[in-house]
């Protein structure tokens, strides 16, 4: 997708921002006075930078690409902990409201900073002044709320554990879920609501805030969720995101789960929850779809086609980075590497933010139609017979894309990735299209799948996780997977104790490392 | 998700049941393949003292491919760069997939008790390990005291 810097390269130091860099080798041996707050770098030298990078992420598309120089900068001055903690409050009030890189720019940069002390986030959130009057003040300053917000959920997530315990102060939590009782602004609510959610990742800070919830006369996220439905595309995210805490984490044990009770009438291709990459969340109907954590989440849904003319669309919900399109089975979720949907030989997608149709991920730039925004419908046609792909929006047709056929003809899903903080609805056809295409007969696929009662479930992960737990492991299962019997003998070093699928997979021994020359079979 | 292998789930069990002294692992609530991980330094090492944060992480075709690991806390260490990525034969082309999640946390350890200046992945600190060793060691105790101690 070209968002993915520095997970395979060291970046480089010194050249980019030399004295910073030199003085990071220098302050090794002195500790630093923690007392005061040294400025490291003027800040409005740091607000540049956080802007400037901000702009970069926008164009910058090559996941094997040298990071921007803006952004090894800010990582260097952010090496330090006085330097993290400006990086932090330039962050908070520059990044725009409207950008739609804005808070995905957050957790990026986070991600590849050092982690800062528990004493440096402290420091921080006492700096912010969090309380339940900073949320109640009459002149809420939406940018810097939801920044703030944005913030408290990257360093919940960085720092889980007994670290996020602490910092989730009394009046941390009081400031977040103020936001979700009074119900100020919808991008404040949904980014408190999502920092409420990773500081629950740590089990004690989920017993608190549960807790917490209970106490209002009214649960927040019960009359949240009510908004999952709602036409507004900011307070729909709300909805979807409370719906998710409560079948999740915040469990009320006399709420029935959303699945249990959603009405699955006439929909008969949904996303596939058993193929998904682990963080995305699906609705409880299997037709929406959100990633709020910082890696690329895909899935494909539960339909192939293999020839003919296809046709579906999806509701744009977030302005941002998605890619969204057609992918066959071989094409492999590498969610945390940066890669998804149009990122191999065995996917084509388009990313509507950035006007780039993505294959083999490598972009090739669009220019016949404006930059996608919530309640956009992007159109994706496949038609096997012309060998072709053509994407729309609203209608707008872009460009067929016919490459993909070269390496790949049928056993075609459709597909999507999403960065963090995007969503999208899929209709498959059990609604009304809004733009199908009138130049071609083309077919749904929601009128020739067909799912059981039990496939139609979207089971909550935990419940999954559970069942699966549950099973038990056979005596002569392989060592290496569990799963199948163990039958085939390694030639010539003769270990055994593996399947034929997992032999299939080796070239030597996992023992031993003798290479395999041949594999005999054992009558089991 | 993409059906999580039994092996993982047989893996994680173990590890709750039998946890390896000095190290614990803990799979996150939301994802069973990641694990929060903390290592204690070593006795007799400079990170003695220390609680070392990393994360490790399952890709999708473990165990045929290798667990991706990364310090979290800040670690002055040779073969430790300023993100975390640890220089560790066995996390790259020594992999096997008879080694596990305990093995590979073992390994880590055992790194952090004899550092390999001589196949650094960071420059500047294995450069200083080979020339003023003392130093080196001081600094490593000092950043186990400031970043590895607070918790």
């Amino acid at each position: 997708m070209g968002l993915c810097w520095c997970k395979d390269k060291a970046p480089h130091e010194g050249g980019a921002y030399a004295p910073t860099a030199a003085t990071a080798a220098a302050s090794l041996a002195s500790v630093e006075p923690r007392v005061r707050m040294p400025k490291v770098v003027d800040s409005i030298i740091v607000d540049q930078l956080v802007l400037e990078m901000l702009k970069l992420i926008a164009s910058f598309v090559d996941n094997d690409e040298e990071s921007p120089v803006s952004l090894v900068k800010l990582h260097v001055i952010a090496d330090k902990e006085d330097g993290w903690i400006q990086v932090v409050s330039s962050m908070v009030n520059v990044i725009p409201l409207e950008d739609p890189f804005g808070p995905s720019a957050i957790t990026i940069l986070f991600d590849d900073c050092p982690l800062p002390s528990k004493e440096s986030v402290i420091r921080v959130t006492q700096l912010f002044g969090l309380s339940s009057d900073r949320a109640n003040t009459g002149e809420l300053n939406v940018r810097v709320e939801r920044n703030i917000c944005v913030v408290l959920g990257c360093i919940a997530e960085k720092l889980a554990g007994p670290n996020s315990i602490a910092v989730l102060t009394e009046n941390t939590l009081d400031y977040l879920l103020t936001f979700l009782i009074t119900k100020r602004d919808a991008c404040i609510v949904l980014f408190a609501l999502i920092a409420l959610e990773k500081f629950a990742h740590t089990t004690e800070n989920k017993l608190t805030i549960k807790s917490r919830l209970e106490r209002e006369p009214e649960n927040p996220l019960l009359v949240l969720e009510r908004l999952a439905n709602n036409e507004d595309h900011m307070w729909r995210q709300v909805g979807f995101c409370a719906k998710w805490a409560l079948d999740n984490l915040f469990i009320i044990d006399d709420r029935k789960l959303s699945y249990e009770l959603v009405d699955m009438t006439g929909i008969n291709v949904i996303l596939n929850s058993h193929d998904v990459s682990e963080y995305l969340k699906i609705s409880c109907n299997g037709l929406e779809a959100r990633c709020d954590s910082n890696s690329f989440e895909s899935v494909r849904c539960t339909f192939q086609v293999d020839d003919g003319c296809w046709y579906y669309e999806s509701v744009i919900i977030t302005p941002g980075v998605m890619q969204i399109g057609w992918a066959t089975k071989n094409s492999h979720f590498l969610n945390h590497e940066g890669y998804g949907i149009g990122d191999d030989l065995y996917s084509l997608s388009y990313d509507g933010c950035r006007k780039l149709v993505w294959y083999k991920a490598r972009p090739s730039a669009v220019a016949e139609v404006p930059a996608w925004r919530p309640g956009d419908v992007l159109g994706c046609l496949i038609d096997m017979n012309s060998k072709e792909v053509i994407f729309s929006i609203n209608g707008l047709r872009i460009q067929p894309c016919k490459e993909i056929f070269e390496t790949t003809r049928l056993g075609f899903f459709a597909a999507a990735s999403f960065m963090a903080f995007q969503q999208c609805r899929f209709n498959f056809g059990n609604e009304p299209f809004k733009y199908p295409p009138t130049d071609r007969p083309f077919s749904s696929f929601n009128d020739h799948g067909h799912l059981t009662d039990e496939q139609k479930k979207v089971v909550p992960r935990r419940i999954y996780l559970e069942q699966l737990r549950c099973s038990s492991v056979k005596e002569d299962s392989c060592t290496l997977c569990f799963d199948d019997t163990a039958c085939c003998v390694l030639i010539p070093c003769g270990h055994r104790g593996f399947c034929s699928l997992c032999t299939s997979q080796l070239r030597e021994c996992p023992m031993c490392r003798a290479a395999i020359l041949n594999i005999r079979k054992e009558d089991t | 998700m993409a059906a999580l292998p039994r092996r993982i789930i047989k893996e994680t069990q173990r590890l709750m049941q039998e946890p390896v002294p000095g190290i614990s692992a803990v799979p996150s609530e939301t994802n069973a393949r990641y694990f929060h991980v903390i290592v204690t330094g070593p006795e007799d090492s400079p990170f003695e003292g220390g609680l070392f944060k990393l994360e490790l992480f399952l890709p999708e075709d473990y165990p045929m491919s290798a667990p991706k690991v990364r310090f979290i806390t800040k670690i002055y260490h040779p073969n430790i760069d300023r993100l975390g990525r640890i220089c560790l034969d066995i996390l790259k082309d020594k992999w096997s997939p008879a080694l596990q999640i305990r093995t590979v946390l073992l390994s880590i350890q055992a790194l952090l008790s004899a550092p390999n200046p001589d196949d650094p992945l960071a420059n500047d600190v294995a450069e200083l390990w080979k020339v003023n060793e003392i130093e080196a060691i001081r600094n490593a105790k000092e950043w186990t005291r400031r970043y590895a101690m607070d918790n």
